[in-house]
């Protein structure tokens, strides 16, 4: 199992995380001991801060690896903080003791400013490449691991210190990561992630809203709070809130109508995409219809979006009176394009009813 | 001498003299002919009549029809989508945030299994048969009236504004009576046909060279992906197109462009961008023949000369050929305001913004040599920065817009916003502007921006 918690103790209480930069409060420092799927004898060990009310803070793990075979280079010794849904935070120097590069020249300010800004990206070319990717030749004064940066990477990476990158990245977004999410994803449930909405951070709002959409079971308990986010101006988590509603759970008349109420807050972008979410349900409301029918009279969606709201109109919406009489309306209204697409859909609707049999007592 | 060796020279060896021979000997123009006076028929008469059906003529359209204006759509070629279709340009550049037509555009290629498989990055792939019948069905629904295969040849001007359009096509020649005009030609034909004034090239009239852009099969993703420009490569600055090059002449040809890229749709196919023609000025009918006579060869040649290396080139083919050459630099018209380099600097704003561009400056090389020693970026560091709706509005002759890469700017602000998903946005905006003028009686400019009530 390349996961395997061995053991997880409680080291003491009430610490802070060392450079103040997120979650201030008190917590519990818990350590996590996994085995190294690279190495069945060596261990790893994941520290967490474990706030009072079941939250993670943070996570640390202490790196003291070779990034070299020649035995020349020296170790890299350095502590790797994710925040307390995994997301790489930075990382410290343990004992002052700093990193160096392939001709042991120690990073300068700039060297760990771009080392930061590597790791912080977690869709990096490093996904993709191997070890071997990372140098076109090899120099005889130094052995294999040490040849020039191969050209197109050399842009990307530190200068001579391409392998340095390379391992730091693969164990902030390989094994450790894997165990951060393996522990988290234990403690999934409607209370934890009820904890995690409760915290206003938008980082953490990402990870909750992305295990709702992979598990649309934890969604439904959260609508009035994946609504509110839809609003919410930050376009990231607008446009997860609305992924993770899915159209099964729209099933009532008061919930598409809470959707349908955020059309007039979101940005055009934002409104095309509620109205074809609802134009996923089975079935839509005829107040949703009608509110919808009413938005176009107010100049609130385009006629664009208009034709959309259109296709949602069942034969059975058509029969409601109010709706009727809206498309009547409709029918002279001042757009041209308006008054086509309105008698087109009145005519196909008249021609579908026509062709269901009628039953006679 | 190996048989592809022998066919790529014994066959497409004889263009290139053969079109340069055909550029030197065709005879200035002479005296003239008169032609006899003549009635043109009106063939219809619409609130807003948009020429051109690329990217940002489509746009333009389905968004005027959308507002309620009669309108017509005129297309030279035999389908809609301009550079996307018929130029083979299968790939969206800047296409992110920004909202309308786009993102219809993009939500239906996917129902339609039109959309790339293959992660290309921040643009979007796609394939172009979908993509044609979906703007087909867009007009349709749009109420557009679409004449294909129409060209516009002349326009009728009267008190400074313009009036008519005249086309030739199988039904011979036409006049069209319109409130608004909007010239998504890409080249500026109908305003240059109305008078405006415009700009060409850099400061010198140099130009941007054209490519004849392929779509090719027959290699899989995963056996080539070294040679592919996909999302891990443009991250490295797109070694892959190096390779290429390298793979290409190992095969015996040079090609003429020294960063050919084969840009992934699916697994089995690709647009292949790998030629440039210099020199050639995309509005001369003349140049653009022969550039693309020398520009098909070529590409042939490149096929097949990959494909005689065998291994995973063995089966490489080409499924077509853009029928229109891809043309980057063309006539810039005069508007009431011009989009400049030094918009981009500041990353400025406007209140009447259409369009905000992220893409940044990128000048191909305008001669051969210059290929590896400028910078496609010419220095200019991009802030993303805003299109006014007054670069669409024309200064010269009244009732017209332009939209897409036709639009006011400078040399290096054009080389920057020419690129299609900007022009889809662009159309958008001027598509309902021009039907809010036609249907209320007014021009562009006495438009209210605020009337528009257009979001970024």
């Amino acid at each position: 199992m390349m996961v395997l918690s061995l053991i997880t103790s409680v080291l003491f209480m009430c610490f802070q995380m060392p450079d103040n930069r997120r979650h201030h409060e008190s917590c519990v420092l818990v350590k996590h001991t996994f085995a190294d799927p690279d190495d069945s004898l060596e261990i790893i060990n994941l520290v967490e801060c474990q706030s009072p009310n079941g939250l993670t803070n943070w996570f640390s793990s202490d790196i003291k690896k070779s990034v070299c075979t020649s035995k020349q280079c020296k170790m890299l010794n350095v502590r790797l903080f994710w925040d307390g849904v995994g997301n790489y935070h930075h990382l410290e120097l343990i004992d002052n003791e700093p990193l160096t590069k392939t001709d042991h020249t120690e990073f300068n300010a700039d060297d760990y400013d771009k080392l930061n800004s590597i790791l912080s990206d977690s869709l990096s070319v490093f996904r993709d490449l191997q070890m071997e990717d990372l140098v076109i030749e090899k120099r005889s004064d130094v052995d294999g691991v040490s040849g020039a940066t191969s050209k197109s990477l050399t842009d990307y990476v530190v200068r001579d210190a391409v392998y340095t990158c390379y391992t730091l990245w693969h164990t902030v977004y390989g094994t450790s990561k894997n165990n951060i999410h393996a522990l988290l994803k234990q403690r999934v449930d409607k209370d934890y992630l009820r904890k995690l909405f409760d915290r206003n951070d938008p980082v953490t709002d990402i990870w909750a809203l992305n295990t709702m959409i992979s598990n649309p079971e934890y969604a439904a308990p959260f609508f009035d709070k994946l609504i509110v986010k839809i609003a919410s101006g930050n376009d990231i988590t607008s446009s997860l809130a609305l992924r993770a509603i899915s159209p099964r759970n729209l099933n009532s008349e008061a919930l598409q109508k809470k959707l349908a109420n955020q059309i007039s807050k979101a940005d055009d972008l934002k409104k095309l995409d509620i109205i074809w979410k609802l134009n996923d349900c089975p079935v839509v409301y005829d107040a949703v219809i009608m509110q919808l029918l009413h938005d176009y009279q107010k100049g609130i969606i385009t006629p664009a979006a208009l034709q959309y709201v259109y296709k949602m109109i069942s034969g059975k919406n058509m029969l409601n009176p109010d709706i009727a009489k809206k498309l009547q309306e409709f029918r002279t209204d001042k757009n041209r394009y308006i008054r086509d697409i309105t008698d087109k859909l009145l005519i196909t609707t008249e021609a579908k009813n026509q062709r269901q049999p009628r039953r006679t007592d | 001498m190996e048989r592809r060796k022998f066919i790529n020279t014994a066959i497409f060896g004889a263009i290139l003299p053969f079109s340069e021979s055909v550029a030197e000997s065709t005879p200035a123009k002479e005296n003239g002919l008169a032609e006899p006076g003549r009635n043109i028929p009106i063939a219809g008469d619409y609130d807003v009549i948009v020429c051109g059906a690329g990217p940002a003529g489509i746009a333009a359209a389905i968004e005027a029809g959308r507002n309620g204006a009669k309108t017509l759509l005129i297309e030279v070629h035999g389908c809609l989508g301009g550079v996307w279709t018929a130029g083979n340009l299968t790939w969206i550049l800047d296409n992110q945030n920004k909202s309308g037509l786009i993102n219809e555009i993009k939500r239906d290629l996917a129902k339609l299994a039109g959309a790339g498989t293959v992660d290309s990055g921040s643009s979007y792939s796609f394939d172009a048969e979908v993509m044609k019948v979906i703007l087909e069905a867009y007009c349709v629904e749009s109420n557009v009236d679409v004449r294909l295969h129409t060209r516009v040849v002349s326009t009728a001007v009267k008190n400074g504004r313009l009036t008519h359009v005249l086309t030739e096509s199988k039904s011979g020649r036409e006049a069209w009576a319109s409130k608004i005009f909007v010239d998504c030609s890409g080249d500026g034909d109908l305003a240059m046909q109305a008078g405006c004034k415009y700009e060409y090239g850099g400061p010198e009239g140099e130009g941007q060279p054209l490519s004849l852009l392929a779509l090719v099969t027959g290699v899989n993703y995963d056996e080539i992906k070294p040679f592919v420009r996909d999302a891990d490569d443009s991250k490295l600055r797109s070694p892959s197109k190096k390779r290429l090059e390298a793979e290409i002449i190992r095969s015996g040809v040079k090609p003429s462009y020294s960063l050919p890229g084969l840009y992934p749709i699916r697994k089995d196919l690709f647009m292949m961008m790998a030629n440039h023609e210099y020199g050639y000025v995309g509005f001369d009918a003349k140049q653009i023949s022969i550039a693309t006579i020398r520009a098909r060869a070529e590409v042939h040649q490149i096929v097949n000369g990959l494909r005689s290396l065998g291994g995973h080139w063995q089966h490489l083919r080409i499924v077509s050929t853009a029928e229109q050459i891809g043309v980057r630099e063309s006539r810039r018209i005069h508007g009431l305001y011009t989009v400049t380099a030094n918009d981009i600097i500041e990353g400025v704003r406007h209140k009447d913004a259409v369009c905000r561009v992220t893409f940044g400056v990128d000048v191909h090389s305008v001669k051969k040599d210059d290929e590896n020693k400028k910078v496609y970026n010419r220095g200019v560091k991009a802030i993303p920065y805003d299109i006014p709706i007054r670069a669409l509005i024309a200064k010269d002759v009244k009732a017209l817009m332009m939209a897409g890469r036709c639009i006011s700017g400078d040399f290096i602000a054009h080389s920057s916003y020419r690129v299609t998903g900007n022009a889809v946005v662009m159309g958008e905006a001027a598509g309902r502007v021009a039907a809010i003028a036609a249907v209320s009686g007014r021009l562009p400019q006495e438009v209210d921006w605020a009337e528009v009530k257009w979001t970024l």
